[in-house]
């Protein structure tokens, strides 16, 4: 790859009303639940153990939806 | 601060949070570019938030001919950098590297490496393979390098570039991750 190449960045910023639409459509994809809906949801405990075998792209969903967060994951 | 890419020897430091997420991105721009042309979609969450994706899943080429999907999805935050005052450095919070036989994001993974220590009661980095289903692999952090790897060796993925040139980007890049990752990749 030339250098020139390499620097160009291709990416796309969105807007929080943008994000909002996408988690929607996700969440409507993978549980036929709007996004609001998961997210008030799994605030309540509801998607705890859920994971990709039994409900596929329920962890991107997870990764893309405002919800709370710990400051850092893990350190080590 | 001048921003030269990983390839160049750069750092994906920055002098604010936003122009580390910036330069961050092209870091992972450029890995993905091995295999994929199509864009990145980002969103800044918060200050320090930032999340980034493949919307859609994109595809990607075989070199038998055939199709495969990636839906890559990651989260990471941006904050002072504790070794270099002054500096602003990302930190991965979160990811997700899945090979897809189709591009609905509901469909059922060939194989997904995932870490999601905020998501489920499963908090260490794992692998999901489609053929053992329920179990749940552990693995060291997965870096992004290695993945893109796998997928051109043992997957048939189609490079976008020559040999020598993805090799150099990948080595490059690892390197650069393996410097400034706060825990590390796991040798054995």
């Amino acid at each position: 790859m030339s250098t020139k190449k390499a620097a160009t960045t291709r990416v796309k910023w969105i807007s929080r009303k943008q994000a909002a639409a996408i988690v929607d459509a996700h969440a409507q994809r993978v549980l036929g639940v709007s996004g609001q809906r998961f997210i008030s949801e799994w605030k309540a405990g509801k998607y705890r153990t859920l994971d990709s075998d039994a409900c596929p792209g329920v962890i991107e969903l997870a990764l893309l939806a405002p919800l709370p967060r710990r400051a850092r994951g893990r350190k080590k | 601060m001048p921003f030269s890419p990983p390839s160049q020897g750069g750092h994906v430091a920055g002098k604010n949070e936003k122009e580390a997420a910036d330069n961050f991105l092209v870091y992972l721009h450029e890995t993905l570019s091995c295999i994929t042309a199509e864009s990145l979609t980002a969103y800044q969450q918060s200050k320090k938030l930032y999340k980034v994706w493949f919307n859609p899943p994109t595809e990607l080429t075989t070199k038998s001919g055939g199709r495969l999907f990636l839906s890559f999805t990651q989260v990471f935050g941006a904050g002072p950098d504790p070794k270099e005052p002054g500096e602003f450095k990302v930190s991965t919070r979160e990811y997700s590297y899945r090979l897809l036989q189709r591009s609905d994001v509901a469909s059922r993974e060939v194989l997904a490496y995932h870490w999601h220590p905020n998501d489920s009661a499963l908090r260490d980095p794992h692998l999901h393979i489609r053929s053992v289903p329920r179990v749940h692999f552990p693995t060291s952090r997965v870096c992004l390098e290695d993945f893109v790897s796998m997928l051109i060796k043992y997957y048939g993925v189609r490079p976008t570039m020559k040999h020598s040139e993805w090799t150099a980007i990948l080595a490059k890049n690892k390197k650069a991750f393996e410097k400034m990752a706060t825990w590390k990749i796991q040798h054995p």
